[in-house]
């Protein structure tokens, strides 16, 4: 935690946050990427995502009070982007945030960007069908194999309400994969 | 026991510790939970450069050795026209009580009397003071000698 303070003080310090937000940066950026990815699922989305989601960081470190790590309250931030550009994006489209999470899911057939197998293609739009904070979770639990401690800083929900949309999303999907 | 060869009995293929990396690499990346996501190539190189390309550092306030020079010289010439301007300030103010007060002893009171008021304005003194120059006004206090017998104001 000390380590922390001390990283947490060189990113507000004029004279040292640019090399303090280089470090930042280059450490976090894959991780936060691919947490992105999967919410926004196209690269382009995911690329303006991310480069938000590090501007945000940069202009509100000064208002991050340190009481959790500093990679939970950044994964906070992204999720909290990645959502806010799929409502927008929807709205922009005039439909619904699932509409356009199934269109995006279908757009991988065709996306440079995508070269997952037939059983991976299936896998992801079936996890474009379940509600959100399934989705989510989902994501973050069985891609990431985030523990549900960190999930709940992150997604401000109890342990439990995490395992219980877990359970209904596996069991959703497992059905789905069998039909 | 001790006659016993210590040496194992298990074998493994040549160079299997050698390709091991190579080949545990190949299965993680079969599992690869991200795999069918895919980003362009040197996509995190790019990135990084665009994010910085969007920051907007505060500029810091450095002080250069030039620029502390710099500084230091201001102030001091600062503080050295102040000296000056308030050493004359104070020079002025004498030298004028001076110019009245050796005027006023030195003229009878109907030479005074045939002068314009405009000798008698403290401004004037110091216009007159000015515009002989502190020199000489500081010879005038030293000589006891006044302005007028200097022949300093030619006009009058």
């Amino acid at each position: 935690m000390e380590q922390q303070n001390q990283f947490i003080k060189a990113l507000s310090s004029p004279e040292t946050q640019e090399i303090a937000f280089k470090k930042l940066l280059a450490d976090y950026k894959e991780r936060l990427y691919w947490h992105i990815r999967k919410i926004v699922i196209d690269h382009e989305d995911a690329d303006d995502v991310l480069q938000n989601t590090f501007i945000k960081v940069f202009e509100n470190i000064s208002k991050f009070k340190g009481n959790s790590n500093i990679y939970t309250w950044m994964y906070r931030i992204a999720t909290h982007e990645s959502l806010n550009f799929l409502g927008k994006k929807s709205r922009q489209l005039g439909i619904s945030n699932e509409e356009l999470i199934e269109k995006q899911v279908a757009n991988l057939e065709t996306d440079v960007f995508f070269d997952g197998d037939e059983m991976q293609l299936k896998l992801q739009k079936i996890i474009a069908t379940l509600p959100e904070k399934q989705r989510l979770v989902f994501n973050m639990r069985y891609f990431e194999e985030m523990k549900y401690e960190k999930m709940s800083e992150i997604l401000e929900t109890s342990v439990g309400g995490l395992k219980a949309s877990y359970h209904h999303a596996v069991k959703k999907i497992k059905n789905k994969i069998n039909e | 026991m001790s006659r016993m060869d210590k040496k194992s009995p298990f074998k493994v293929p040549d160079g299997y510790f050698d390709h091991f990396d190579k080949k545990l690499a190949h299965k993680i990346d079969a599992i690869n939970p991200n795999s069918g996501y895919r980003i362009p190539l040197d996509y995190f190189q790019k990135i990084e450069n665009q994010i910085l390309g969007r920051i907007d550092y505060p500029k810091q306030k450095s002080l250069s050795y030039w620029s502390y020079t710099w500084k230091a010289m201001a102030a001091a010439c600062m503080v050295a026209l102040f000296y000056f301007n308030e050493t004359n300030a104070v020079d002025q103010n004498e030298l004028a009580e001076f110019f009245i007060e050796d005027y006023l002893t030195t003229n009878t009171t109907y030479e005074i009397a045939d002068h314009s008021d405009y000798y008698f304005e403290f401004g004037n003194f110091i216009e007159n003071y000015e515009s002989i120059g502190i020199d000489d006004a500081l010879e005038i206090r030293l000589y006891g000698e006044t302005p007028t017998n200097l022949n300093l104001f030619d006009d009058e």
